[in-house]
C-alpha cells in the first residue's frame, strides 16, 4: 500500500505556515521538503505517494518567496522616496499621514 | 451523452440532496470548515484539492461505500492538485476579470456581472466532480461539463441558482452560518451530477 511521504506533508503545513505569516523562513523549508519528496516519490513511485501534496507546497514556498522579495524591494522604495518627497514638500510633513509614516523613517 | 438534452430533476435532486446533508451534517460541516479555512489562508491556492477532497467525500457518503469516508479524506483532493488547481484558478480568474471589467460600467454593469458570474458557474458545475471523480484533466473536464450544460442551461442556471441561494443562506447569520450551509451546494450538485454521469 502506498503512504505519504513525511516530507511531502511537511512540504504542505511549511507552504501554508509561509503564506499565513507571509515569510520566506518556512517558504524556503517548503520548497526543499517539497523538491526532495518529489524526487523521492519519482525514486519508488510504488512505495510513497503525495506528489499533490509537495507540489502544493512548492507553490505556495515560491509564492511566498517572490512575494517576501517584491516586499523587501517595495520597503527600499518607499525608505528612499518618503524623505525626498518630504523635503520637496515640506507641506507634506504636517498632513496628518505623514504623522503615522514618518516615525519609521 | 453531451449532444442530448439532459433532464433536469430538479426536486429530487434537491430533496436527494438536502437528505444527503442532514444524514452527514457533522462530517460535511467539519469537512466543509477545514476545506474553507485552508483555502481562504492560502489565498485560494490550497482552495482546489479541499473542493476535491470535499466532493470525494460527498460522493463518497452518496454511494454508501463500504468504507464511510472520514474527515482525513478531505486531503485525498490533493492527489489531483494540479488539475484542481488549475480548474480554480483559471475558472476563478476569468469570472474575477469579467466582474471586474463590467463593474466599470455604473448600475447595468453590476446586474451583468451577476448574469456572467451565474453563467460562467453553471457552465462548469461539474468540472471539479469529473475531475476528481473520474480522474480527467483540467480541460477536458471543463469541456464535458460545459457540453453537458449548455444543451439545457436555463434549467441547470436554475438549480446552481437554488443550490447556490441554500448554500449561501447561512451568510444572513453574519456570515459564519456560510460555514454550516455550504457543504448543502456540494449534496445538491453531487446528487445531480451521480444520476447523470453515474458511476465511473
Amino acid at each position: 500500500m502506498k503512504t505519504n511521504t513525511p516530507l511531502a506533508i511537511w512540504s504542505l503545513i511549511l507552504g501554508i505556515v509561509s503564506i499565513v505569516m507571509c515569510g520566506p523562513a518556512t517558504a524556503i523549508p517548503a520548497v526543499i521538503c517539497g523538491h526532495m519528496a518529489r524526487a523521492k516519490i519519482k525514486g519508488d513511485p510504488e512505495k510513497w505517494t503525495g506528489d499533490g501534496m509537495a507540489l502544493a507546497g512548492l507553490i505556495m514556498g515560491y509564492f511566498s518567496i517572490v512575494a517576501s522579495i517584491l516586499l523587501f524591494i517595495l520597503a527600499i522604495i518607499a525608505a528612499i522616496l518618503v524623505p525626498s518627497v518630504i523635503k520637496m514638500f515640506p507641506a507634506v510633513a504636517n498632513s496628518s499621514v505623514a504623522c503615522v509614516i514618518l516615525p519609521f523613517f | 451523452m453531451e449532444n442530448t438534452k439532459t433532464v433536469v430533476k430538479f426536486g429530487e435532486w434537491i430533496e436527494a440532496g438536502f437528505n444527503l446533508y442532514k444524514e452527514n451534517f457533522v462530517l460535511l460541516v467539519l469537512a466543509n470548515f477545514i476545506a474553507v479555512i485552508l483555502g481562504l489562508v492560502t489565498m485560494g491556492i490550497l482552495a482546489g484539492p479541499m473542493l476535491g477532497g470535499l466532493i470525494l467525500i460527498t460522493l463518497g457518503l452518496l454511494d454508501k461505500n463500504e468504507k464511510k469516508p472520514e474527515v482525513g479524506n478531505l486531503f485525498d483532493g490533493f492527489q489531483y492538485f494540479l488539475d484542481a488547481f488549475l480548474f480554480i484558478i483559471v475558472w476563478g480568474a476569468i469570472s474575477v476579470v469579467v466582474t471586474m471589467l463590467l463593474n466599470i460600467v455604473p448600475c447595468a454593469g453590476q446586474i451583468l456581472s451577476l448574469f456572467v458570474s451565474i453563467v460562467i458557474s453553471t457552465l462548469v458545475m461539474f468540472g471539479l466532480y469529473l475531475i476528481v471523480d473520474r480522474k480527467m484533466s483540467f480541460w477536458p473536464a471543463s469541456m464535458a461539463s460545459i457540453n453537458l450544460v449548455k444543451n439545457n442551461f436555463f434549467p441547470f442556471a436554475g438549480l446552481m441558482i437554488v443550490a447556490g441561494a441554500l448554500g449561501y443562506i447561512g451568510a444572513f447569520a453574519c456570515g459564519v452560518g456560510v460555514l454550516i450551509t455550504l457543504p448543502l451546494t456540494t449534496c445538491i450538485i453531487a446528487v445531480a451530477y451521480r444520476d447523470i454521469f453515474g458511476k465511473p
